[in-house]
């Protein structure tokens, strides 16, 4: 009886509504999720640094998880302005307008996430896809191995496409 | 910040996981947008993906969010929504139209239709339709592309009026099991069940199996004759349809097979009617039990590798089959009509082919995207047969044949803001050598505009079809159709809520082939030259509540040899879609409102139609959602143009208005 009131509810009072997201808010989100579900080789040991680079929308939004932490630790984001400053990050985003030589960072432990079909053919980890109505993400997992980190099996999961 | 806002309305259940101020990856996946975004990726322009701005036509995406609140039911329905295209249904095949450009006779010869990248035109007829005839279920499709104007420089023959790329879903989408319910009017049902899942070696897959039925309506209204009939005792003409789908994906590590196999088993409805006054004998033609069985399968490996450290290299291999056997009774009176003969015409065709392509993109070189690749199809049976049961005089037409081709493209932005496009391809087929080149020109000054000049060609071969038509009639081949394309392509955000898009087009068009008449024998002919303009429109605006609203209107003039106006070409097209969520986002109603002005055809004219087809969506919960759909609400009465010029209706009646209900369920 508790279980079939419990069920009818569920219809009246349905688990999961969306808000309509914008589109840098929405791609915020999803950095933040994935810089929680992946390891790094030597682990962050104090805090996560979550860089960005060509994309102010991004960073103002990423700035608002600050105060939060990933995996017990906490969190820094910073807008940076060069490639040459990327040693310490953790994560890097590259906006899709930034067009850099990344070569240089596909060698670090860094979890580069960019947003366009072309940073995906340059061998960045994951690349966020604008799909007509939502946003999906597309994993380059071999890459992620080279540099050894780890992803786990939930994002592998949920990704449009591994490669 | 929004989301607290949001939590006040969530029952406490739902967040009773840790850590969740921010949503989790699965809800973030399914949070809509606020905006129509304006740097969707397309990967059917060129081959690769690159934003819709720099792909050189004026792509359409339709995704599956779409296709599933506009409740559409096949591909044809999802292509018709959509600027420039309709759609004729004979009451046995869905044929495209696009640009003013639907003539009798071809079975979607100009259009080329790929699932994941796979060609499905066949090799008897060039066809791949686009009803029921459709070799995948529209609920496996995640996105589908069109791509307007000429694709000959990448994709060689049939890509002559647009390409469309059906794209299917993955285990993304699908995250573990769905089963379908439908059930609604003229008798109709489809179940579908589909798995699938990324395994934690990476290895994906994907099956899904369907099941459609449909009784047809009990006195199907498409039959008449052109001269009143006599009552006849027996078989009622049927409209029935059995369809089956099997479709699977397997990938790992860049490998990917992709499998499909479709039967159709469909009763004809139509009834043919003529009069024999040169002998003066009354004949008439009943169509009692007409079947039409089709068979289409095909199996294709995808692999995506890496070349020397910097190409990014795509091989395919694809084999295809395709059987259709056609059993067409037909009554012949005595001129007293008191005696009847049954004979029964049969029209049988079998396909089988190869095709393969290796294609490499290099994005190394600063500015420039470069496409090189080779393409090539062996059609190792090309069988058409049409004969009387019983009678031994046609000769079943045979033959094997076989193409290759190369082509190149390079994409370079050559300034800031500034894009060139130049590409071409050049085919070697039974009917002479095609180069087909194509450039464009597209300038991006602001984020929110871009705008695009684009030059198109492309060829079509006579298909099998044709030349067989043409052999047992010992008349000449027709030659290679050939088009060259000029066309404008603009877009510019007014607010970050409100796109407008447009696109004006002039094609030129040689040897478009149709069909004629030598005595009774049909024959495929070049046609005079045709030229088409037109211009295209789309304004769409999302609102705060999750109100969407998109009007896209068509404009086309097409004329043939002198000016005349070309047939079954409709002059206006408007497209009005409008989607109402209520209740928290969990119901949505969309409301499509269609308009196709009157159309020529060959005797007669079909009257302009106005047509309103309504959804209603519900998520009961996050394993349950609901759909209630209903087409042509008004029961307005249509006429869509028929396929033959021998039929003595030009035009059949469609069926009036379609209730359906479907149940989904995902585990």
């Amino acid at each position: 009886m508790v279980k079939l009131i419990f069920f009818l509810l569920s219809f009246i009072f349905p688990s999961h509504v969306f808000a309509a997201t914008d589109e840098v808010e929405l791609k915020a989100n999803f950095i933040f999720r994935f810089a929680q579900f992946t390891t790094w080789p030597p682990p962050p040991n104090k805090e996560t640094l979550l860089c960005v680079l060509g994309s102010r929308g991004i960073y103002d939004e990423l700035d608002k998880f600050k105060d939060r932490k990933i995996n017990g630790n906490s969190v820094r984001v910073l807008n940076i302005s060069s490639i040459k400053s990327v040693a310490d990050c953790h994560v890097l985003f590259v906006g899709a307008q930034e067009r850099i030589n990344l070569s240089m960072v596909l060698a670090l432990p860094i979890l580069v996430i960019g947003e366009s079909a072309e940073a995906f053919d340059k061998k960045v980890i994951i690349v966020l896809v604008t799909e007509p109505n939502r946003i999906s993400f597309k994993i380059n997992r071999s890459q992620a191995s080279n540099v050894g980190l780890v992803m786990s099996a939930q994002l592998l999961k949920l990704a449009k496409e591994v490669r | 910040m929004k989301y607290l806002f949001l939590f006040f309305f969530l029952s406490s259940t739902a967040w009773a996981e840790s850590d969740s101020a921010i949503l989790s990856l699965e809800d973030l996946l399914d949070s809509p947008l606020i905006n129509p975004p304006n740097n969707v990726d397309v990967s059917t322009a060129s081959k690769f993906s690159q934003t819709i701005k720099n792909a050189p036509s004026a792509v359409r995406v339709m995704s599956r969010d779409d296709i599933q609140l506009f409740g559409y039911r096949t591909l044809g329905e999802i292509l018709r929504s959509m600027p420039g295209l309709f759609t004729s249904y004979d009451g046995q095949n869905t044929f495209l139209g696009a640009r003013g450009i639907a003539i009798p006779g071809d079975f979607n010869t100009r259009v080329l239709i790929l699932i994941d990248g796979i060609r499905l035109n066949n090799n008897v007829f060039d066809s791949a339709l686009v009803g029921n005839e459709f070799p995948l279920d529209v609920d496996l499709i995640d996105r589908v592309e069109y791509v307007p104007g000429p694709g000959s420089a990448i994709y060689g023959n049939n890509a002559f009026l647009g390409v469309v790329n059906v794209l299917t879903r993955g285990a993304a989408s699908l995250r573990g099991a769905e089963a379908s319910l439908e059930y609604g009017s003229f008798n109709t049902s489809k179940l579908r069940a589909s798995m699938a899942s990324r395994l934690d070696n990476g290895m994906e897959y994907l099956v899904s199996a369907t099941q459609f039925r449909r009784g047809g309506p009990d006195h199907p209204v498409y039959m008449d004759y052109a001269i009143a009939a006599p009552e006849f005792k027996g078989n009622p003409a049927t409209d029935s349809d059995l369809s089956r789908y099997l479709f699977a994906k397997l990938s790992m590590g860049g490998l990917q097979m992709t499998g499909a196999f479709a039967s159709r088993e469909k009763a004809n409805p139509v009834l043919i009617g003529s009069v024999n006054s040169d002998e003066s004998v009354a004949v008439m033609i009943k169509n009692g039990k007409t079947l039409n069985d089709s068979l289409h399968s095909f199996i294709g490996l995808t692999y995506d590798f890496e070349a020397f450290s910097d190409w990014n290299m795509q091989a395919r291999l694809n084999y295809h089959e395709e059987e259709y056997k056609g059993h067409f009774p037909e009554y012949f009176f005595s001129e007293d009509l008191n005696t009847e003969k049954m004979i029964v015409f049969k029209e049988n065709y079998k396909g089988r082919w190869w095709d393969g392509e290796l294609h490499a993109l290099y994005n190394q070189l600063p500015e420039h995207k470069i496409l090189l690749g080779v393409e090539g199809r062996v059609n190792a049976e090309q069988f058409w047969h049409s004969y009387a049961e019983g009678f031994n005089t046609e000769k079943p037409m045979q033959q094997s044949s076989s193409y290759y081709a190369f082509f190149a493209q390079d994409e370079y932005k050559f300034a800031d803001h500034f894009t060139l496009i130049a590409g071409a391809r050049y085919d070697y087929t039974e009917y002479g050598n095609h180069f087909n080149p194509r450039l464009g020109l597209l300038w991006d000054p602001l984020d929110k505009t871009y705008i695009k000049l684009l030059y198109g060609s492309a060829f079509r071969n006579p298909n099998f079809f044709e030349q067989s038509q043409n052999k047992a009639s010992n008349f000449r081949d027709a030659g290679a159709e050939k088009i060259t394309t000029l066309e404008l392509v603009a877009e510019h955000y007014l607010t970050p809520a409100a796109k407008l898009n447009g696109s004006v087009y002039h094609y030129k068009m040689n040897n478009l082939i149709g069909q004629s008449y030598i005595g009774n024998n049909l024959i495929y002919t070049n046609l005079q030259k045709i030229r088409s303009t037109g211009f295209e429109t789309e304004f769409e605006q999302w609102f705060d509540s999750g109100i969407q609203a998109k009007l896209a209107y068509s404009l086309q003039k097409t004329t043939i040899g002198n000016g005349t106006e070309l047939f079954n070409s409709p002059r206006h097209m408007l497209n009005f879609k409008f989607l109402l969520p209520f209740a928290d986002s969990r119901w949505k109603l969309a409301t499509e409102l269609r308009y196709l002005s009157s159309v020529d055809i060959f005797y007669g004219m079909l009257p302009k139609q106005w047509l309103a087809d309504m959804v209603l969506n519900g998520d009961i919960n996050k394993n349950c959602s609901l759909s209630l759909s209903i087409h042509n609400l008004a029961d307005t009465s249509s006429f869509e143009a028929t396929r033959y010029l021998n039929f003595d209706r030009y035009s059949i009646k469609q069926d009036g208005r379609d209730i359906r209900l479907k149940i989904n369920f995902r585990y």
